[in-house]
């Protein structure tokens, strides 16, 4: 009868279904919800040595990609308004832009920042939504105002 | 000489400025009723130009945003807006000198 060979693939898939059964068993006595990573540390180091380097390298493994999970995904945005501008920067004139609609998209970056420094996300949603609207209804304004005083020079010309 | 005209948005902004002092838009936006966010800085703008009121920027920025203009009532705009109170008292029968 040969001796029987267990390949090394198939030997590190039962230690990893050990380890699951392992951190599956922890978790459900954990009071915390929080991963007992020590406890698992502890009970590995009870391991053959063989065995142990490989399961604590796969722990390891698990741990960072639990780490990166739970923590926030943060991005960079650009600041509300900031397209509106550079839209109005092109149709408007600079006295207009300083005296309208930058200060409009100021109030709202202002209100915007106030609410989600008071973690209201929703709020600031709203803010941005109001803000987009209080400023397109000022270009709007103004551009009747320019398009109404081009009416009145002109019938002063021809009159 | 013109007799200066107010309209009601322009004389709720006098008479907010004249009451508090130098005021930016969303703080004359929230103490008024009449005035909206997306109007307010189209007002004042118009009544800049007719001296009603003047501006500046704010030197240094209030924390929770870019520094803001500020906007106070001129000598003409406070006598303009006077003036619209004053008729309007007599307008309304307060001092009786319609009843010549």
């Amino acid at each position: 009868m040969g001796r029987l060979i267990v390949r090394w693939p198939f030997k590190r898939r039962l230690q990893r279904v050990w380890l699951e059964g392992l951190v599956e068993g922890l978790m459900a006595q954990s009071e915390t919800g929080f991963v007992p990573w020590e406890e698992i540390r502890s009970r590995i180091k009870a391991e053959p040595e063989d065995v142990r380097a490989v399961l604590m390298n796969e722990l390891a493994e698990w741990e960072r990609k639990a780490v990166i999970a739970s923590t926030p995904a943060r991005r960079i945005s650009s600041p509300p308004g900031r397209g509106l501008l550079a839209i109005a920067e092109f149709l408007f004139s600079a006295r207009s832009l300083e005296t309208v609609l930058k200060p409009t998209i100021d109030d709202l970056r202002s209100e915007y920042n106030q609410a989600l420094f008071e973690c209201r996300n929703y709020k600031a949603k709203w803010i941005r939504v109001r803000g987009t609207w209080s400023f397109l209804s000022a270009a709007g304004l103004l551009a009747f105002s320019g398009f109404g005083k081009l009416v009145v020079r002109v019938w002063r010309l021809i009159g | 000489m013109d007799i200066p005209r107010l309209s009601a948005k322009e004389a709720e902004v006098l008479r907010l400025l004249i009451a508090n002092g130098e005021m930016y838009g969303l703080e004359l936006v929230t103490s008024s009723d009449v005035l909206k966010r997306g109007t307010v800085y189209v007002t004042l703008s118009r009544m800049a130009e007719k001296g009603y009121v003047e501006s500046r920027q704010e030197e240094v920025s209030p924390g929770d945003g870019p520094p803001r203009r500020l906007y106070k009532a001129t000598g003409f705009g406070a006598r303009a807006y006077r003036a619209l109170e004053h008729a309007a008292r007599l307008f309304a029968g307060g001092e009786g000198a319609w009843a010549v």
